[in-house]
C-alpha cells in the first residue's frame, strides 16, 4: 500500500513487555473471523418501508432541534441566501467542495472560503464567524445526524466553531443509520493514501445533560444547526 | 486524584451524604426521567435483547484476545502516524504524558472527560510541572471550580449539584450574574471556556472505544468540548484504559448504539468523532502529534478470574441510574471515582479491599443494574463473588457474623437441629415481645431493623406444627 | 397431584398463616400437599453474604429432603430463586451436580405454578378493596416471573389493583442487608412506603414474605392503615370449600 504523501510512521513504546504479562490468561494467536451470533436489526428498516427516508430524516432532525428546509439544486443558493440575510461575508465561512458551479460562485461571493494555504488564519476566521456552511458527505436517517469527513479542504473547525452551523445535505446521500455510515468509512479508512483523519457525527447543535440531567442546547459547539436537504436526483 | 476520592468509614460518608437533600432530589428526578428516555429510546432501536447480547459477545471476544487487538491497534494507529505508548501503572502513564508535555514546553492544557485520567492522578501531575490544566466537560468543569469536589457519577460528575448551587458558585467564583436556568449556566461556561481552547497548546482525551482494525480513536460527546480538545492545540493525548477496544468498524457500530441509548436515552449522542491519526500534512486544523497512552493499573490483574466481566464495560453509567441504593446514598458515599453497581464492582479489584470492603454490601442484589447494563454485565452476581471472596479471605469479615454464619452452617445441616433451633428462637422471641404485638427496639443486629421498622411476631405456633396437625386430621379423614 | 411445599424459614416462623392459605388454595385446586419435615431454610442468607460453604451445608439438606418431590412448590419469589441457582453453585461437584439440577427444575414459585403447570389463571376468590403489588426484585427480574400473579389479582372480585410509583425500584430488604445496611434499608423503604400512601389503597400485596416484613414493619411503624397480604392469603380468600 502506498502511504499518504509525507506521512511517518509513529512509535510504539513498551508493548513486548506490557502484553507479555498477561498474555498467558487470554487467548493466543489470531482469532477466528468471528460472526456476531445474534444480529440486531434496528426497527428503522420498518419504517423506512412506509415513509420516505428524507421524511423519516427531517422527522428525527426536528427532535434534536435542528430544523430543515427542503429546496432543489436549482434554488439552493437562494435559501443559502435567505438563512444568510444580513449577515456580512467575513461572518460566514464555509468549506464546500463542489461541481455545482453555481453553488461555487455564491460561497465565493458570500463566504470567506476555507483556504489551506492560509493556515492558522481559517481557525481564527472560523472562530470569529457567525455562520459555518459544510457539504455532508453521509446523513443517518435514524438519528438525524450529518457526517462530515475532513481533509484538506474540509477544516474541523468549520462545523464547530460559529455560532450556526448550516449544513447541506443532498438527498442521495441520507443512508438509513450509523451501520451503512461505518461500511462507507471503513472503506475510506483503509486506503492507505487517503484516508479522513477525522471523521464527524453531528446531531443537532451541541448540548449538555451536566445540569440535573437536563438537556440544554448549546454548549461549546453551534448554538443553532440548520439542514438544507437538496432534491439532488 | 485518584480511585479512592474520600478518607473515612463507608458508613460514616452515608450518614453524611443522606442528609443532603439537595443531593438526593437531584439523584431520584435524574434517575426517575431518565428511565423513561431510556426505556424509549431502546424500544425504537426494536429488540433491545438482541442488541445487548451482540454487545456482550463483542466485548467478550475483545477482551479474551487482548493481546492480539492491542497489537493490531497499536500498529494501525502508529501506521496512520500516532505515537502508542503502554503504561503498566499509573505512574508510568504519568511520567510518559509529563515528559510530552515538557518536550513541547507546553503550559495550557485543556481536557475533555476522561474517567482514566482521573484515575491515574493526571491532573495534579501536569499542575506540578507548571501547567493549567482546565477541565471542559461542563459537569467537570463546575467540580473543578468548586475547588475540586470530587465526582458523583460517572457520566454526568455533578449530578449531586443541584442549579442552585451552580449558579451561586459560577456567582462566586466566575463573575456570573444570571439565573439558576440550566441554559444560562451552560452559556456562561461556554464564554469562559471558548478563551481557554482558543490558546491551547495540549489537549488530553478519554476513548470510549479504539477500533483495532483500522487505529481509529472514537469519542462521544454531547457538548462538543472533545471536538475542540482535538481540533485546535497542536498536540493530542488520547489517555485509554487498555480493556476500551473493539475490532472492527462494523463493531463499532453496535457498541455506540448501546451506549448512547443506556447513558443518556439518545439514538445518538450530539457528537461521536473519529480520529485516524494526526492531521495530515495539507490539513489545517486537528493535532499534529497524536499520541495514545494504553493504561492497565490494575486491569490485567482481573483478566482470568472470575471478575473479568466486568471489563467489558463501556462507562455508560445506566447501572448507576437505575439503582435503587445509590438512589439514597449517592456517589460520593462510595468513595470512589467509580460509583453505583460497577464501582462496587471496580473500585476493590483496581484499588484493593483495604479501603473499599464495605462497597459489594451495598447493595440488596435486586439485580436492576444487570437487568439494564447494555453488555449483560452480571453486576449482582459479581457483587457477590467479592463478598465470597472477602469471607473466604478471611480476617475482614465481622467475627459475630462469621459465627453466626458457622452456626447457621451447622444448625440448617440437619432437619432436627434447625427444628430445635428454631423452637428455641421461637421463645426467645416471644420473650422479646412480652405482650406487643411488634418489635419496636430489637437488641444488637436487630436494633438495625427496629430503627426504623417494627419487627414481627409469631403468631400462634410455627407453620410446621400447623402442618403437623393438618397432616394428622387429613390422615384421621380419609380414614 | 402431589406437589412438596417448601414453606420457607419467614414461613415458618412468622408467617404460618401465608403457609396455611397456601396449603389450603393448593389442596382446592386439586393438590395432595406433601410436607418433609427435614426441610430447613434455602440457605440465602448465608450465601448472599457471601459464605458460599456454610449455605452449601444447608443446601445439601434441602436437596436430600426434596429428592423424591415431583414438583416443589413455594410461596417465596425469592426462595424459588434460590432453590433455581442450586445447579450452577453445585454445577462442579460431581457428587451433588445431579441432584440439585434435578431439583432446580422441579422448583416453582407459587403463582408460576398454578399458572404454568397447573394451567390456571383465574381463581374464585374475593377481596374488596383498592390495592398495589408489590413487585419483589428477586421473583421479576431475576427468577423472570412477572405477569403471574398481576393475572391472578386482575380476576379476584370486587378487587381494584391500582399503579404503584417506581415499582420496580427494591424495597430495601435485601436479606442481611436491611440489618447490614440498616440506615439505607430505612430509607429505601420509607420511599416505599410513601408511594404506597400516595396510591391511596386498603392492601398492599406481594408474593415474597421478606419484602413484606419488611414493608408492613414500616407501615406499621408509620401506623398506615394499610394491610399487607401475602397473594397466597388473597387468592385462599372466599374460595369456596
Ligand atoms: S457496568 Fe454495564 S451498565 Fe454499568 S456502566 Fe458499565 S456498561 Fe454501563
Amino acid at each position: 500500500m502506498k502511504a499518504r504523501k509525507n506521512m511517518k510512521k509513529g512509535n510504539v513504546q513498551n508493548r513486548e513487555h506490557f502484553l507479555s504479562r498477561f498474555a498467558d490468561r487470554v487467548q493466543e494467536g489470531v482469532p477466528a473471523k468471528r460472526e456476531n451470533k445474534v444480529k440486531p436489526i434496528s426497527s428503522i428498516y420498518n419504517l423506512l418501508e412506509k415513509e420516505s427516508i428524507e421524511d423519516v430524516f427531517i422527522g428525527n432532525a426536528r427532535t434534536i432541534h435542528a430544523e430543515t428546509i427542503r429546496t432543489n439544486t436549482e434554488n439552493l443558493t437562494e435559501v443559502l441566501e435567505s438563512i444568510c440575510e444580513n449577515v456580512a461575508k467575513d461572518q460566514i465561512l464555509s468549506s464546500i467542495q463542489t461541481d455545482n458551479e453555481k453553488l461555487e460562485n455564491w460561497t465565493s461571493k458570500r463566504t470567506v472560503q476555507w483556504t489551506p494555504q492560509d493556515g492558522n488564519q481559517n481557525v481564527i476566521t472560523a472562530a470569529q464567524s457567525r455562520i459555518g456552511i459544510t457539504y455532508c458527505d453521509i446523513a443517518l436517517a435514524e438519528s438525524g445526524t450529518v457526517v462530515l469527513m475532513n481533509e484538506q479542504n474540509k477544516g474541523r473547525s468549520v462545523s464547530l466553531l460559529p455560532e450556526v452551523h448550516v449544513v447541506i445535505i443532498p438527498k442521495s446521500r441520507i443512508v438509513p443509520r450509523l451501520k451503512e455510515a461505518m461500511e462507507i468509512i471503513n472503506g475510506r479508512v483503509n486506503r492507505a493514501d487517503s484516508f479522513p483523519t477525522c471523521v464527524n457525527f453531528i446531531t443537532g447543535p451541541s448540548n449538555s445533560a451536566d445540569i440535573e440531567f437536563v438537556l440544554v442546547v448549546g454548549v461549546h459547539g453551534p448554538l443553532e444547526t440548520i439542514y438544507v436537504l437538496v432534491e439532488d436526483e | 486524584m485518584s480511585i479512592k476520592i474520600k478518607e473515612g468509614k463507608f458508613k460514616d460518608r452515608v450518614t453524611d451524604e443522606m442528609k443532603n437533600d439537595f443531593m438526593r432530589k437531584a439523584v431520584s428526578g435524574a434517575q426517575d426521567s431518565l428511565g423513561n428516555r431510556r426505556l424509549t429510546s431502546t424500544d425504537k432501536l426494536g429488540d433491545w435483547e438482541s442488541w445487548r447480547t451482540a454487545g456482550s459477545e463483542i466485548r467478550k471476544h475483545t477482551i479474551d484476545n487482548l493481546v492480539h487487538y492491542l497489537s493490531m491497534l497499536s500498529e494501525q494507529i502508529s501506521a496512520k502516524g500516532g505515537h502508542v505508548y503502554f503504561a503498566e501503572t499509573d505512574e508510568d502513564a504519568r511520567n510518559y504524558i509529563k515528559e510530552v508535555v515538557r518536550n513541547k514546553n507546553a503550559t495550557k492544557v485543556v481536557k475533555s472527560k476522561s474517567m482514566v485520567t482521573e484515575e491515574i492522578g493526571l491532573n495534579t501531575a501536569l499542575e506540578e510541572i507548571g501547567c493549567e490544566v482546565v477541565e471542559t466537560d461542563l459537569g467537570e468543569y463546575i467540580l473543578q471550580v468548586d475547588d475540586h469536589d470530587p465526582p458523583s457519577h460517572i457520566v454526568a460528575p455533578a449530578l449531586h449539584k443541584k442549579k442552585e448551587q451552580i449558579r451561586d458558585l459560577f456567582v462566586e467564583k466566575l463573575g456570573y450574574d444570571k439565573t439558576e436556568d440550566p441554559g444560562e449556566l451552560a452559556k456562561h461556561a461556554r464564554k469562559m471556556l471558548r478563551e481557554k481552547f482558543l490558546g491551547a497548546e495540549i489537549g488530553i482525551t478519554g476513548c470510549n472505544f479504539a477500533v483495532a482494525e483500522t487505529g481509529t480513536i472514537c469519542i462521544v460527546t454531547n457538548e462538543g468540548n472533545a471536538r475542540m480538545v482535538t481540533t485546535i492545540p497542536k498536540t493530542q493525548i488520547t489517555v485509554m484504559g487498555m480493556e476500551r477496544l473493539v475490532p472492527s468498524l462494523e463493531d463499532l457500530d453496535i457498541m455506540v448504539s448501546l451506549l448512547t441509548r443506556a447513558a443518556v436515552g439518545q439514538p445518538i449522542s450530539s457528537y461521536v468523532t473519529l480520529l485516524n491519526g494526526p492531521k495530515a500534512e495539507e490539513e489545517v486544523d486537528g493535532p499534529e502529534d497524536l499520541h495514545v497512552v494504553i493504561v492497565d493499573n490494575g486491569r490485567s490483574k482481573i483478566l482470568g478470574t472470575e471478575f473479568q466481566d466486568i471489563l467489558n464495560c463501556i462507562r455508560c453509567g445506566a447501572c448507576l441510574n437505575v439503582c435503587p441504593v445509590y438512589r439514597h446514598i449517592g456517589g460520593h458515599s462510595y468513595g470512589s471515582i467509580y460509583q453505583g453497581p460497577v464501582g462496587a464492582v471496580l473500585t476493590p479489584l483496581l484499588d484493593g479491599y483495604d479501603d473499599h470492603k464495605d462497597l459489594p454490601y451495598a447493595s440488596t442484589l435486586c439485580g436492576a443494574c444487570t437487568d439494564v447494563c447494555p453488555v449483560k454485565i452480571p453486576l449482582h452476581d459479581l457483587l457477590l463473588k467479592h463478598r465470597q471472596e472477602i469471607v473466604e479471605q478471611g480476617g475482614r469479615a465481622p467475627i459475630s457474623e462469621k459465627l453466626l454464619m458457622k452456626a447457621f452452617g451447622f444448625g440448617a445441616s440437619s432437619g432436627g437441629l434447625y427444628e430445635s433451633g428454631t423452637k428455641i428462637a421461637s421463645v426467645s422471641l416471644k420473650m422479646l415481645l412480652r405482650n406487643k404485638e411488634t418489635i419496636s427496639n430489637g437488641p444488637g443486629m436487630m436494633k438495625e431493623w427496629t430503627n426504623s421498622k417494627e419487627f414481627p411476631t409469631l403468631k400462634t405456633s410455627r407453620f410446621r406444627d400447623w402442618m403437623s396437625k393438618h397432616e394428622s386430621e387429613k390422615k384421621h379423614e380419609e380414614r | 397431584m402431589r406437589v412438596t411445599l417448601f414453606s420457607t424459614c419467614l414461613v415458618d416462623l412468622f408467617y404460618s398463616n401465608v403457609g396455611i392459605s397456601t396449603v389450603e388454595l393448593l389442596e382446592k385446586l386439586g393438590c395432595e400437599v406433601d410436607y418433609p419435615k427435614g426441610q430447613i431454610c434455602c440457605g440465602q442468607p448465608a450465601y448472599n453474604s457471601g459464605y458460599k460453604k456454610d449455605a452449601k451445608t444447608a443446601m445439601k439438606q434441602l436437596i436430600k429432603t426434596f429428592d423424591d418431590a415431583e414438583y416443589v412448590v413455594t410461596p417465596s419469589g425469592s426462595c424459588a430463586l434460590m432453590l433455581r441457582e442450586y445447579g450452577h453453585i453445585f454445577a462442579d461437584d460431581e457428587k451433588w451436580a445431579a441432584r440439585s439440577k434435578a431439583l432446580s427444575v422441579k422448583t416453582y414459585e407459587l403463582t408460576d405454578f398454578i399458572v404454568n403447570v397447573l394451567g390456571i389463571d383465574s381463581i374464585p376468590s374475593t377481596l374488596q378493596g383498592k390495592a398495589v403489588f408489590h413487585t419483589s426484585c428477586h421473583m421479576t427480574r431475576l427468577l423472570g416471573v412477572k405477569e403471574e400473579p398481576k393475572l391472578l389479582l386482575s380476576n379476584v372480585e370486587k378487587l381494584e389493583m391500582k399503579p404503584l410509583a417506581n415499582a420496580q425500584n427494591c424495597c430495601g430488604f435485601g436479606g442481611t442487608f436491611s440489618v447490614k445496611m440498616g440506615d439505607i434499608s430505612a430509607e429505601m423503604v420509607q420511599e416505599k412506603t410513601r408511594s404506597i400512601q400516595e396510591a391511596d389503597v386498603d392492601y398492599v400485596i406481594g408474593a415474597d414474605c421478606g419484602c413484606l416484613m419488611n414493608i408492613g414493619g414500616r407501615l406499621k411503624r408509620e401506623k398506615q392503615d394499610v394491610e399487607v397480604l401475602h397473594i397466597a392469603e388473597v387468592l385462599n380468600r372466599g374460595m369456596g370449600v
